[in-house]
């Protein structure tokens, strides 16, 4: 190879470089760490609605396929860090419960709640009879904040358990 | 300490990749006792899939004392998924929790079909996405 005797062309080269090696960078990282944009605001377009079903006597939400499929294309624990940080989120989303436009905190515990889960223990080892954590579809602020925090701790810990 | 196996009555196990097999010979009597292909009539179990055993848990929970499994799969259906729908999923779900309720060393059946302990109902959150098992 010809050695370039011109600095001013050999600092040009090294720019070059640097142009192609930072492109390169861009396009190979990795779709599920900076989706989780896209991921929120698909969940929050979700024409659901909260419904009583009868058959096992509780309300349920009716397009859990639909979460599913688009949490498929991210890594399940990238899921959780993301689903926990926007439960206390309270901007309306498409999705409703009587009529009334669900809050994005609710679909993200909906979310959430497809995809890990955990066991808060009593001081014998049995599992606790209430846990801020779980919360119904007729949550308040309050108690999303208060599902919020508890969920943190698990995700400090490690210790939730994927679906 | 025993391992839980990779086929109990015909069903085949499935277990999460951070799953620690070892439990009590109760908890696998328990499994014996309630996971058969047949546990529920017009239905066939083929798989399930446990989530946590001996693992996943701190301490004290009864994981940890390696009397406790949960099961969030049943035939290849995330349970949170497949039970609201109602047939199959659900036939199996509650038919696997009240034969756990005839299992002697029974100790704790959560999930989306029954809440008991020690065979007297119990009002706990969650568990409508899985099932746990726990023995005394």
């Amino acid at each position: 190879m010809k050695k370039i005797r011109f600095p001013a062309l050999r600092f040009l080269l090294i720019l070059l470089l640097m142009i192609l090696f930072i492109g390169c960078s861009i396009n190979s990282t990795p779709n599920n760490s900076n989706n989780t944009g896209p991921i929120l605001t698909k969940l929050s377009e979700v024409h659901g609605t909260y419904q009583w079903n009868d058959e096992i006597k509780r309300i349920v939400y009716s397009k859990k396929g639909l979460i599913e499929e688009i949490l498929s294309s991210q890594d399940p624990h990238i899921s959780v860090r993301t689903l926990v940080s926007c439960l206390n989120d309270l901007s309306p989303t498409n999705s409703t419960m009587d009529g009334k436009a669900v809050v994005m905190g609710l679909i993200c515990y909906e979310a959430l709640s497809q995809t890990a889960y955990y066991e808060h223990t009593t001081s014998n080892g049995d599992i606790a009879e209430k846990w801020a954590g779980h919360i119904q579809p007729s949550a308040t602020a309050k108690e999303l904040d208060a599902a919020k925090r508890a969920w943190e701790i698990v995700l400090k810990s490690k210790s939730y358990v994927l679906l | 300490m025993p391992v839980i196996p990779s086929s109990i009555n015909s069903v085949t196990i499935e277990f999460a990749t951070s799953v620690n097999k070892e439990v009590t010979q109760t908890m696998i009597d328990g499994l014996n006792h309630c996971i058969k292909s047949n546990i529920a009539t017009g239905h066939t179990l083929s798989k399930i899939y446990i989530s946590s055993a001996n693992d996943s848990h701190t301490l004290p929970s009864r994981h940890m004392q390696s009397k406790a499994v949960d099961i969030s799969r049943i035939n290849g259906t995330k349970m949170v998924l497949g039970y609201p729908q109602g047939g199959t999923i659900k036939a199996i779900v509650d038919a696997i929790q009240n034969e756990f309720e005839g299992f002697s060393s029974k100790r704790e059946n959560f999930g989306p079909h029954i809440k008991k302990k020690l065979g007297k109902d119990k009002t706990v959150s969650g568990h409508a996405d899985h099932i746990h098992l726990s023995v005394n």
